[in-house]
């Protein structure tokens, strides 16, 4: 009540205009450096070839030219390729991941479970301590020998148990243990409150996971840089790296490329380049939104009140 | 907490017990498991048995060379070609040259992927430190009764084995070598650059300088990371390229010297600083890293190669530009030739018998070898004669390079190249001075993990000298630091002491 | 009850009990188990490679069981090298200054968006603040590379090359990367930092700042009495957490960032970066594994010591 007063009359704790201004112009400022190397490198993408090497990088294309797009549009298959393989496995692997986390954060947020100390410990433990790098690889490629092949790219970051704590935060936060118990004196099996009550409760937090997960997926590059050698299995990721050693990666296995001799001197090398990390960005950005509005609530619940 | 104590303990407990289980009381029963390649001991299927197998297995083949678009193309038609042969489904891939190549197989031999067939030299995939460490199977009992054996010859297999076992099989190619320039052939018609009158690299110099001035955008001198200069003082390296330890290349004594602090090592660092801040060599140097790819922009005057006849024409095929061939150091035999281009079988392989069949056939069969290296006929190449081909205007595949595997001289010949091009190499391989420590293997097994150390260290230092991106004297004095700290001196002492050895054994 | 039964212990019986009870909450952790299983639990076995003169054989087990025990020389080793200080070193002193600009700087933001009187700017520095967390440290090496080339990058032609300097040869002068490195990561996790403490700040109840508002504090009074007080338990867990793997070096920046210039190696090198070099580039997986085993343990030791210094001080506080 109080406060509803105090706001109709006005503006009592609020920071002057002045301060208001000062304080713009620093997010400004903040904005423009958060921007500007993206910026650079959408020039750098639309620039020539000449104009680069006259000119270097520079924040406005001297010279306007779409040649690299083209290029890298034209010279498609290793591109989309990598690009249907992101999307996969993205698709794939947080759908998975997300419903895996779900379901082991759930008992652990569940008072009546004895046992959850264990099983977060389990979790937890494996932020802290790990076996190496080289046990690691062989478990994958000698013990179940799924190297080169779709599901190494998703397998290894299924578990997350960071995002398992923050997902158990959520629901203990959120989902009263009272809706549980009178769901469970109605007759709802476990399994049945968790996605008819739960889960419906929890969006916030499915979201903020799944954009995580989302990101891991998208994002990864470690994962092909390990196991992958076959092309065909090369996500977006990593065919950005390979392309800032080879930009001959690009035309791969490319019609277009290879009936006409191609002087490698001609190419858009280095705004290609740049046209593919531009082109790798696209998505992630876009998705963003869609996220947001739950993105910001799953996040306050689950990683503040933890 | 109390709840979180417990279940630590016991985690804990339960992996101690499990490791114990599986470690500990296996450990003692089977000490023969340290010596190399023991697991190969199984003696190889007769391999005279002909018979196609029932089964397609798969075939794993990676090799140096960049990346080809129609790898796949070749795959398939290797595939078809062996269908009523070998009857394997053949998966090849390139992963560029050198130190693009080693990083992504180093990681696979360790951790047992099952590849069957990998490249591996003293420059590549780090043959001798691989081997040493039981990453290959041991070949000796499938090169009794092979053709190999009298394709390569006793001198080459013998100079590539270690303590008298062949980890790898050399391929067949020119047994000696000599280092130079290859300079791009638009440039000296530009400049007139009277090719004969250059015996030596500062014979270039003027040309450099014109260059640099006359040419923007291009570069004199390609200097990307092992592959520059350094390479014209031609050291006969013990162990690999980037292990410390020695000899000089004209047979004046047989004290192993740590190559990377000898007097001719560090004029050569100044004189890569003085081009450097010449812009001589890229800017960028320090971060480029693939030799072969920065060649093929055709930015760049002068390219060190290590040569032989008709290395021009060769690189003509892989690069598409034209090159001439400027020879500056003195045709020598030694064991970079024995080691300098091996195929081997990766221990993780599951056909270790189909796999050597294969690399047999690369020796054998006409026909496979030219499809590796010239691709598909009417696709990529064109016949003009029985053995001699013409490149088509399809780029897909051009991996050339036919001395990575097998037998060079069954690859067809180029119309540009020489037809006396195999009698050419006979003749050069005679003009080659034999070094004193051809057919010395070192043995690596007591210096491990010293080696293991010593390699950080070059990987750390060696490029700001060899390019010249940071000033000589500190770096080189950091560098001699830590490579002492990493015991260099015990390292050269066993390589000594080893090489001694072997030479009063051979009575050399 | 049957006769096998009784003659079972007692606690295997409580435990059989315990999973009869829990059937449906342990078949939910199944699928996460087995991923942590094959993850992370298989693998530890694997440490014992530290202890071993490493050889491959056959398979991943028998590998470990047959390779030839050499006690601590793997370790010996690589505390040998100077490396060994150097990687250990840009490890913990580059995860401080993360750990400190992570929390102060996103606070003081988080503060400042929540003064704003424009709920919708504020909403809208949010969102292009929290842009460069979606960029892969891929991504994030090509924004670098076109900032610092030496050829081409923006700094050098458009900055020092028209103030009439020389260019600055930004891979090999190890002396910048200490901030360059800084500024990326800072640049990535800013705004996401921000955002998280944004969100708590939001939570706090406005009543708190009215009050103290009529009782005349000023903004700085309110900000060090009642915001600073009430994120506490969030900075204390997002701290604690950076604490625990403040061993863990983000490999993705210290790997791409800097290309791997063998120049910047003394300042951009990290215990990550070393392990996985010692493994591509000179196969010593037996070092590899001893200087990952080290990490492992000590950052166990740093999560364990921080974690009980804070329940020495505030029990609720602590992570367990």
């Amino acid at each position: 009540m109080m406060s509803k007063i105090l706001k109709k009359q006005g503006k009592l704790n609020q920071i002057s205009a002045t301060g208001n201004i000062l304080l713009n112009v620093l997010f400004i400022v903040i904005t423009i450096v958060c921007m500007a190397p993206v910026l650079l490198v959408l020039s750098i993408s639309f620039s020539s070839e000449e104009a680069i090497r006259h000119g270097g990088y520079s924040f406005i294309p001297q010279e306007l030219s779409l040649k690299a797009y083209d290029y890298v549009l034209k010279a498609g298959d290793a591109i989309w390729r990598a690009y249907g393989v992101s999307i996969f496995v993205t698709v794939v692997g947080t759908f998975l991941s997300l419903a895996i986390i779900c379901m082991y954060a759930y008992p652990l947020s569940r008072s009546s479970f004895k046992a959850k100390g264990f099983f977060s410990f389990l979790a937890y433990f494996t932020m802290i301590f790990g076996g190496g790098l080289v046990p690691w690889i062989m478990v994958y490629t000698r013990l179940f020998k799924i190297s080169n092949s779709i599901w190494i790219l998703i397998f290894p970051y299924l578990m997350n148990a960071w995002f398992v704590m923050i997902m158990r935060t959520f629901y203990k936060t959120s989902v009263p243990e009272s809706i549980i118990e009178s769901a469970r004196i109605d007759g709802a099996g476990e399994f049945r409150t968790f996605l008819v009550i739960v889960l419906p409760l929890s969006k916030a937090g499915l979201a903020t996971i799944g954009l995580f997960c989302t990101l891991v997926y998208w994002n990864d590059w470690y994962l092909p840089l390990m196991f992958v050698t076959e092309r065909k299995f090369f996500n977006i990721q990593y065919l950005m790296y390979q392309t800032l050693v080879s930009i001959q990666y690009l035309t791969s296995g490319s019609a277009q490329f290879s009936e006409a001799a191609v002087v490698l001197a001609n190419l858009p090398t280095e705004s290609a380049r740049m046209a593919i990390a531009i082109i790798s960005i696209g998505p992630i950005v876009l998705a963003y939104p869609f996220f947001r509005k739950y993105f910001v609530k799953g996040l306050t619940i689950g990683a503040v009140k933890g | 907490m109390k709840k979180m104590q417990r279940s630590l303990s016991f985690a804990l407990v339960l992996i101690m017990m499990l490791t114990m289980i599986i470690t500990g009381c296996g450990a003692p029963a089977e000490p023969a498991a340290s010596s190399p390649a023991q697991s190969a001991s199984q003696a190889p299927a007769s391999s005279q048995a002909a018979e196609v197998p029932k089964e397609q297995v798969e075939l794993t083949f990676y090799c140096v060379a960049d990346s080809q678009p129609d790898m796949q193309k070749i795959c398939d038609a290797a595939t078809e070609y062996l269908k009523d042969k070998l009857n394997v489904k053949v998966k090849a891939e390139n992963f560029g040259w050198g130190d693009t190549y080693t990083p992504k197989i180093n990681p696979m031999l360790a951790s047992g992927q099952p590849v069957d067939i990998v490249f591996t030299a003293n420059w590549a995939a780090n043959y001798r430190v691989n081997a040493n460490a039981g990453y290959f199977v041991d070949l000796t009992p499938y090169l009794k009764d092979s053709p190999i054996r009298e394709i390569v010859g006793d001198d080459f297999l013998n100079g590539s084995a270690i303590n008298g076992k062949n980890f790898a099989v050399p391929c067949n190619k020119e047994k000696v070598h000599n280092w130079g320039f290859l300079l791009k052939k638009d440039l000296v018609e530009k400049y007139n650059v009277d090719v004969s009158k250059i015996k030596k690299m500062e014979d270039l110099e003027p040309y450099f300088d014109a260059i640099k001035k006359g040419e923007p955008g291009v570069t004199p001198l390609l200097n990307v990371q092992m592959e520059g200069p350094f390479k014209l003082l031609d050291w006969d390296n013990i162990s690999d390229d980037d292990i410390p330890g020695a000899l000089y290349p004209d047979n004046r004594d047989n004290t192993i010297v740590n190559q990377f602090e000898t007097p001719e090592a560090i004029a050569m660092y100044k004189k890569m600083r003085e081009y450097y801040n010449k812009g001589w060599i890229h800017p960028d140097a320090a971060t480029q890293d693939n030799f072969s790819e920065e060649m093929k922009t055709g930015k760049y005057f002068a390219v060190v190669q290590s040569m032989k006849p008709g290395k021009a024409e060769e690189m003509k095929l892989s690069t598409n530009i034209d090159w001439v061939q400027v020879d500056i150091t003195t045709p020598v035999m030694s064991n970079r030739e024995t080691t300098g281009a091996l195929l081997a079988i990766p221990i993780g392989s599951e056909h270790p018998d189909i796999a050597f069949k294969f690399i047999e056939m690369l020796y054998t069969d006409k026909f496979l070898k030219n499809l590796f290296v010239y691709g598909i006929e009417g696709e990529h190449y064109e016949k003009v004669s029985e053995n001699v081909v013409r490149l088509t205007d399809n780029t897909g595949y051009r991996a050339g390079n036919g001395w990575r595997f097998g037998d060079q001289f069954i690859d067809y010949l180029l119309e540009n190249e020489d037809p006396d091009k195999w009698e050419q190499f006979k003749a050069y391989n005679d003009m080659g001075i034999p070094m004193n420590s051809l057919g010395f293997a070192f043995d690596a097994t007591n210096v491990e993990t010293e080696i293991g150390a010593l390699k950080n260290v070059v990987q750390k230092y060696y490029k700001q000298l060899f390019l010249g991106t940071a000033d000589t004297d500190s770096t080189l004095k950091a560098f001699s630091e830590e490579m002492k700290k990493a015991g260099v001196d015990d390292v050269i002492a066993e390589m000594q002491t080893q090489y001694d050895e072997w030479r009063k054994a051979v009575g050399k | 009850m049957n006769a096998t039964d009784l003659s079972k212990p007692r606690p295997f019986r409580k435990l059989l009990k315990g999973v009869r009870t829990n059937i449906a909450f342990i078949a939910m952790l199944l699928p996460g188990l087995f991923v942590l299983l094959i993850n992370n639990y298989i693998p530890m076995f694997g440490v014992v490679i530290a202890f071993k003169r490493y050889r491959f054989n056959k398979d991943f087990f028998t590998s470990i069981i047959t390779s030839e025990w050499i006690g601590f020389k793997n370790f010996e080793f690589f505390f040998k090298t100077p490396q060994a200080y150097e990687v250990t070193r840009n490890t913990i002193l580059y995860n401080l200054v993360f750990i400190v600009l992570g929390v102060v700087i996103p606070v003081m933001l988080a503060i400042a968006l929540n003064e704003l009187l424009n709920k919708k700017l504020s909403n809208f520095y949010q969102s292009i603040m929290f842009l460069p967390y979606f960029l892969s440290w891929i991504v994030v090496s090509y924004l670098a590379y076109s900032m610092l080339s030496i050829e081409n990058g923006f700094i050098n032609r458009s900055i020092i090359n028209a103030l009439g300097l020389e260019s600055i040869n930004w891979y090999s002068e190890p002396r910048y990367w200490p901030f360059i490195l800084t500024f990326f990561q800072v640049w990535k996790y800013t705004g996401y930092n921000a955002v998280v403490y944004h969100a708590a700040i939001s939570g706090i109840d406005s009543e708190y700042y009215e009050a103290a508002a009529i009782d005349g504090a000023t903004k700085w009074q309110q900000t060090k009495f009642i915001t600073i007080p009430l994120l506490q338990p969030v900075i204390i867990i997002m701290t604690l957490l950076a604490v625990g793997r403040i061993f863990n070096a983000d490999f993705g920046l210290f790997f791409n960032v800097p290309k791997d210039s063998g120049a910047l190696y003394s300042v951009t090198d990290v215990i990550d970066t070393y392990v996985f070099r010692a493994l591509r580039n000179s196969n010593s997986v037996g070092m590899a594994a001893a200087s990952g085993l080290y990490q492992a343990v000590v950052g166990c030791i740093t999560v364990f010591t921080a974690n009980f210094i804070v329940r020495k001080i505030d029990r609720d506080k602590a992570l367990f």
